[in-house]
């Protein structure tokens, strides 16, 4: 993958739809290559996390526990809704979404 | 009631033979290849089926009676070319739309696994729907999450047969684009914060 597509950041925050696309085309190690060449770390909410590994499925499921345990996925705190950051977005969100 | 897609038979002639090509994958598969090859001919088919050139033959003739493959040549050796399905089939209420996806998707249930899990999994009237969420996730407008609500799936599968689906979408329905108008949006969420 080209270096140009990456920014500086050391991280990123990935929703569940990558890894699916990802390893539909049988890519996984080429995802792995570009993050693990670049040090950059994957960031998953939990929730990602829950949607990647549901209980009894009967597909393949995404190696995802692979790529935590290599360190180049990492699973994310639940956020605190203590934070008032966290807080006044999430009202916000409240008041736009229908 | 069935519509007839593009051909003089009978609408119920139509139907039965249009509902033949959904439940024979060999039939599903002839008119994906069909569409994919640009006007092939029954020699040509035959390379890529594990039928004999008879059967092809047979094949071909049938899928040019109901319409969804018409001949494009006026001699021999003759070529065909797919047509445009489009059929609605109205029960009561509700609707449900045939078209060269859901042929081109069904086609692809032994080689896919996704997709030959999921129609397993949901029928053929579950892959139907699932297209049409698919045609809406394309253009952003879905997500995995809200489909794998209403379907009570988990969002794994939803976003998989998402995904599987908007491919065979964008490979065979010209209209179908991925391009976000990300300015339209951004300005559709400022007018909803000043509100």
């Amino acid at each position: 993958m080209p270096a140009h597509l990456l920014s500086d950041v050391e991280s990123h925050l990935i929703d569940t739809n990558l890894f699916i696309r990802f390893e539909r085309h049988e890519t996984i190690g080429l995802l792995k290559r570009t993050v693990t060449e670049h040090d950059i770390d994957l960031l998953i909410p939990q929730r990602v996390y829950d949607e990647l590994t549901p209980e009894s499925y009967p597909y393949d499921q995404p190696p995802i526990d692979d790529a935590i345990e290599a360190g180049w996925v990492l699973v994310l705190d639940e956020v605190d809704y203590s934070n008032p950051v966290v807080s006044a977005t999430m009202d916000r969100f409240d008041s736009i979404l229908p | 009631m069935a519509e007839a897609a593009l051909s003089n038979s009978h609408p119920l002639d139509t139907m039965l033979a249009v509902s033949d090509v959904i439940q024979n994958e060999r039939l599903a598969r002839l008119y994906a290849w069909v569409l994919d090859l640009d006007t092939p001919s029954v020699e040509e088919l035959t390379s890529r089926s594990a039928s004999s050139q008879t059967t092809v033959y047979e094949d071909v003739t049938h899928l040019v009676e109901i319409g969804v493959v018409e001949r494009v040549t006026d001699s021999q050796p003759h070529r065909y070319g797919a047509r445009g399905v489009d059929m609605t089939i109205q029960t009561g209420g509700e609707t449900a739309q045939i078209t060269p996806t859901l042929l081109v998707a069904l086609a692809q249930r032994d080689s896919n696994d996704n997709i030959g899990l999921y129609t397993e999994r949901h029928g053929v009237s579950g892959l139907a729907t699932a297209i049409e969420y698919a045609r809406a996730y394309a253009k952003s407008e879905m997500t995995a999450r809200i489909m794998a609500r209403e379907q009570g799936i988990p969002v794994l599968e939803a976003e998989t047969i998402l995904q599987e689906i908007q491919e065979i979408l964008l490979a065979v329905e010209d209209e179908i684009s991925t391009a976000l108008d990300l300015e339209a949006l951004d300005a559709d969420v400022d007018e909803r914060i000043d509100e």
